[in-house]
């Protein structure tokens, strides 16, 4: 595609997204909103286990702790709420640089238990701790535009979003992204021809933990109510099915398939904690069979397009 | 004139086995030097010490006079040692070309990056030379096993100012072409730049093109230093390729 119908093609899309509040119901914008969250999650995600190998098994984690630390601020000692959320985003900066530190040099396997068990311990922490995370009974937080309505919201998030995804683009096409890219496909290659691999993985580490507190921190002023429940692994799973159903290791992957599995999961709410066991067989067919995901799907699709098309 | 590589009492143990077990070499510099020894004497364990892929667990390696055994495999390349494997470590999904450009690329990050027309100039001639130039967009882990290890020696090139190259079995089930590609290119980097060289190998008629000395190796220690010739007239040397 040419540069001119690319920007065309960009400002229709979003037209489309600006459009979308007016076109659907509060329940609907709610959806989309969240998405979007899910959106910047999985893009963090897609960076560090896609692009750099680091399967790490804590990045909701990194969403809760800038909820919390935002909520919990906020509440104790009456900062603002944007104040809040930076903190909450430092913090994870912060925690983000020790944990990587600490697990950055074990072996992939070693590297996933040892994020599991941060992130275990921290759920465990926020739980036991009622007295002043209140818990399971969860943690009020102010509205950060007062209103629960989802319109601001949902547009808060597609910025977001977009801010994300072009900091996440731009990081892969930088030459840091090709040292990640090279720690991925051969880490030992990567350091004999002088790529310093473990600082890169923790850049890696620091950046996607940012980008999940700065969703975490902006969603937990959004929903009103924080628990430990989306601390749990199944939020993780989420994650990792959305960007494998998507397109591990691809732009628009993460993106395409936090929206998907989102919108499908609202779908079929009715079926309750099955849909996990159907997400995880897609996963699997995706894995044994569609590897690209959703994204290589179209890949391939639109590159026997032309062969049907009359011209060109 | 300092050496450009100097081992002494080298060791390095995976726990029961000795695989280096106290290994002096000296290789000066502007020389290709040969290492041979029977399988398992240590020749890879030794080749990944010192590129600092492992620590070694006595012992000292001195590249062009400054201590590198504790050093990391990046800092290590940074001090001008380069390195091929036997089975090639290539970037699977990144083009001949983006393989070719990681050093260039990790020189940027400490500092010492050249400008970018000579990197991609460099790159071009090398890859030229290698007779890669025509799949120089081709995803690594479409190469064939030969032009793999070609790529991995125009990639090892690319590592400046390269003070010493290190090939670990260059010539193992590589076609008879490309042995001679990978000969004439190591003889022309040591001619026009001056690199060093230290060769793991066992096929004679190579190693005689390529060194004027090689170094024998026997259970992680070295048992003999010369000619081919010399070498392979060696009491101790014939007794450790036919056994005890
Ligand atoms: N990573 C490793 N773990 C355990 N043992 C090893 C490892 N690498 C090499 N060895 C052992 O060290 C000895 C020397 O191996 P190596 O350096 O590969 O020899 P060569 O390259 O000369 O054939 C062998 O006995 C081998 O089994
Ligand atoms: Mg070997």
């Amino acid at each position: 595609m040419t540069f001119p119908r690319r920007l065309g093609w960009a400002v229709l899309g979003g037209l489309a997204l600006v459009w979308l509040p007016w076109a659907f119901s509060e329940y609907h914008i709610h959806i989309f909103t969240i998405s979007l969250y899910y959106v910047i999650l999985a893009i963090g995600w897609n960076l560090l286990a896609g692009y750099a190998g680091q399967f790490s098994l804590a990045h909701h984690t990194f969403a809760g702790l800038g909820a919390y630390t935002s909520a919990l601020l906020v509440h104790h000692t009456g900062v603002p709420i944007l104040a809040g959320i930076g903190a909450g985003v430092v913090l994870a900066a912060v925690v983000g640089y020790g944990l990587g530190t600490l697990c950055l040099r074990m072996r992939a396997i070693y590297l996933a238990l040892a994020t599991w068990a941060f992130a275990e311990s921290v759920r465990l922490l926020i739980q036991v701790e009622y007295g002043f995370t209140r818990g399971d009974l969860g943690f009020r937080t102010p509205m950060l535009f007062g209103t629960p309505l989802p319109t601001p919201y949902f547009y808060l998030f597609l910025g977001l979003a977009l801010a994300v995804g072009l900091a996440a683009r731009q990081i892969v096409g930088s030459r840091i992204g090709t040292y990640l890219r090279a720690i991925r496909d051969d880490e030992e290659a990567a350091a004999v021809m002088g790529v310093d691999t473990f600082k890169w993985k923790r850049v890696a580490f620091v950046i996607s933990a940012v980008f999940a507190a700065i969703a975490g921190g902006f969603q937990g002023h959004y929903i009103g109510l924080l628990s430990p429940t989306p601390m749990k692994f199944n939020e993780m799973a989420m994650v990792i099915i959305m960007v494998v159903v998507g397109g591990l290791r691809t732009f628009p992957g993460p993106i395409i398939g936090a929206v998907f599995i989102e919108l499908l999961s609202e779908l079929l709410r009715a079926w309750g904690e099955i849909r996990m066991v159907l997400f995880a067989l897609l996963v699997l067919v995706v894995v044994r069979a569609y590897p690209g995901g959703l994204v290589g799907l179209a890949r391939t699709a639109t590159a026997r397009l032309p062969q049907w098309a009359p011209c060109k | 004139m300092t050496p450009v590589l100097e081992t002494r009492g080298l060791s390095k143990r995976f726990g029961g086995v000795v695989a280096v077990d106290g290994l002096s070499l000296t290789v000066g510099q502007g020389e290709i030097r040969g290492l041979i020894g029977p399988n398992g004497s240590g020749k890879t364990t030794t080749v990944n010490l010192l590129s600092g892929l492992y620590r070694a667990d006595a012992g000292e390696i001195v590249v062009r006079g400054e201590r590198t055994e504790r050093l990391r495999p990046h800092e290590i390349a940074a001090r001008g040692v380069g390195r091929t494997f036997q089975v090639p470590k290539l970037f699977g999904n990144m083009t001949v070309l983006e393989n070719v450009l990681v050093p260039a690329l990790a020189a940027i990050d400490r500092g010492t990056e050249r400008p970018l027309p000579e990197v991609l100039e460099r790159a071009g001639h090398l890859l030229e030379f290698v007779t890669l130039q025509p799949l120089r967009d081709a995803l690594a882990k479409e190469l064939s096993g030969g032009q793999a290890m070609l790529a991995q020696i125009a990639r090892a090139f690319m590592v400046r100012p390269l003070h010493l190259l290190l090939m670990d079995e260059p010539f193992a089930g590589v076609h008879p072409t490309i042995r001679a590609v990978i000969i004439e290119s190591v003889l022309r980097m040591n001619r026009e730049e001056g690199v060093t060289a230290l060769v793991v190998s066992h096929e004679m008629p190579e190693l005689r093109r390529l060194c004027s000395r090689v170094s024998v190796m026997h259970e992680g220690t070295l048992i003999a230093e010369g000619t081919l010739d010399e070498v392979a007239n060696d009491a101790r040397v014939l007794e450790a390729y036919l056994g005890r």
